[in-house]
């Protein structure tokens, strides 16, 4: 059984405390949310737990394998901005993780081709970049990912800089593929309602240093479906967390 | 309605030619020839057997002194950008040799080597590789950290990191480089070839001795169809190896 554990992690830029002490548990194929304003260190623990950033104390182990500070291995990661590389086509972008691991070519392409089937974008493997649209994009940047087939998924914002109606369509497919090849997930956000329905279970953070101000477990059967955005569950867990969010950033 | 670009562009080399014509008319051959003269004076030129010997020996002597510049320059220029105690070790030198022009430096360099290969070469090389290498530096100090960090949360190596995210982000600025360093490493040649009476900027020295301006025209003619000649062609490779960057910047 795949997990992650998070342990006692601290981290400080310079004299500014961004995380005192901080810790969390993902179980198998769960999907988890990390919920607060921006700029309050979510992403810094994300990139902690990718291994991209160093911690002042605490551990970081999936799996039962300590992978502090050390990126890679069982972990993939889909960037805010999709972060493609503007240099490979759609395609090579999706295989670079594979090509990093020393994966021969066919195989690494017909691996990424697949993928790039799984997030709809059959016939456009050899767009470059600049090409797609930035929906497009991020589904690129997803099924690089995926491509890697990692134990862990990590997603720093990946809907944020999209339109509504492309965002909308993005969580759909997130969900569906998810559903498919079932994962962790870590999913940093500031946006409530796609937390909500997203999420197996909300971490709600505090404004800088983060610190979680309340789990919640989301009680929505899957698979969700757009309408519950409407359901008064919904609406009230929505207004609850709200409330929580503005009391702590004006406290 | 929507004109043509060829034919404003051609509409304006003809309104410049027809006033060079009635300017050359007015003021005789010996201080500006026309256009008419100088056409003339270039088919002569051409036919005459010195000009081809000594584009030779121009353009033999300027790809040794360029390519060496290139040689050094890409490489150094990149060791400037990316580390920084290359960059400040070298970046005074840099800084002081750029804005020496090359006339300056060749009484200098003649001393030294005397008036052969040894001598156009070294001036060209000298010229040349101080815009390679500002223009590598630049390109360098601009390579995206986002994608760095992506390659760097595959667990890309040091070496991968510089293989899959740092080269190909250079490779169109190596293109942008030989062009400006071409533009040098002819301008730096002609200057030297003026010095020693050799070569093609001998026989614009004569010519500038001559009674009619019609020849030296008609050399200076020729000098800029080679100059705009080989950056069209450079600019073309460009766009051929990497159009993920030209047609992103026609865009």
């Amino acid at each position: 059984m795949a997990r992650l554990s998070v342990s006692n992690v601290s981290k400080s830029f310079g004299d500014v405390p961004v995380l005192i002490d901080q810790s969390l548990e993902v179980a198998d194929g769960e999907f988890v949310a990390l919920l607060g304003p921006s700029g309050c260190g979510k992403s810094t623990l994300l990139q902690i737990i990718n291994g991209l950033t160093s911690v002042d104390s605490g551990r970081v182990v999936l799996d039962g394998q300590d992978v502090t500070g050390k990126s890679g291995s069982g972990r993939g990661m889909v960037f805010q901005g999709a972060d493609l590389f503007p240099w490979r086509s759609a395609i090579e972008n999706v295989a670079f993780g594979l090509e990093v691991m020393g994966v021969g070519k066919a195989e690494r392409l017909s691996r990424a081709r697949e993928y790039l089937h799984l997030v709809g974008l059959k016939g456009f493997e050899d767009a470059w970049p600049h090409q797609l649209s930035g929906g497009m994009q991020q589904r690129v940047g997803i099924a690089r990912a995926f491509c890697v087939r990692p134990k862990l998924l990590l997603m720093d914002e990946p809907f944020g800089a999209l339109d509504v109606q492309t965002r909308d369509i993005l969580q759909d497919e997130l969900v569906r593929i998810w559903e498919a090849e079932r994962k962790m997930v870590l999913f940093v956000t500031h946006g409530i309602e796609e937390a909500l329905y997203l999420a197996d279970r909300i971490l709600v953070f505090s404004k800088r240093p983060a610190r979680v101000l309340k789990e919640i477990v989301v009680p929505f059967d899957r698979p969700r479906r757009e309408t519950m955005k409407l359901a008064p569950e919904f609406l009230e867990l929505r207004r609850e967390i709200s409330e929580l969010l503005r009391h702590d950033i004006t406290a | 309605m929507r004109v043509p670009r060829l034919a404003v562009n051609a509409l304006g080399v003809g309104l410049a030619l027809a006033g060079w014509q009635i300017a050359g008319s007015g003021l005789g051959d010996a201080l500006v020839a026309t256009p008419v003269q100088v056409a003339a004076a270039l088919v002569d030129t051409i036919r005459d057997g010195s000009l081809w010997p000594a584009l030779w020996s121009m353009g033999w002597q300027m790809m040794v002194g360029y390519l060496a510049a290139m040689a050094v320059g890409v490489p150094l220029g990149v060791a400037m950008g990316r580390s920084d105690v290359v960059l400040s070790v070298v970046k005074p030198w840099a800084q002081m040799f750029i804005v020496v022009s090359a006339a300056a430096i060749v009484p200098l360099f003649i001393i030294l080597m005397g008036r052969g290969v040894l001598f156009c070469t070294s001036i060209v090389f000298v010229a040349t590789v101080w815009y390679v290498v500002a223009t590598m530096t630049e390109a360098a100090r601009g390579v995206s950290p986002k994608l760095l960090n992506v390659a760097r949360s595959f667990a890309a190596s040091d070496f991968q990191r510089f293989r899959y995210v740092i080269l190909p982000a250079l490779h169109p600025f190596v293109l942008i480089a030989a062009r400006i360093g071409l533009v040098h490493a002819l301008r730096a040649m002609i200057t030297a070839e003026m010095f020693i009476s050799a070569g093609f900027g001998g026989l614009l020295n004569n010519a500038g001795l001559d009674l009619s301006t019609a020849p030296l025209f008609g050399l200076i003619v020729i000098l800029m169809a080679l100059s705009v000649g080989a950056t069209s062609l450079l600019r073309w490779a460009a766009h051929r190896s990497a159009p993920w960057y030209a047609s992103r910047t026609n865009a």
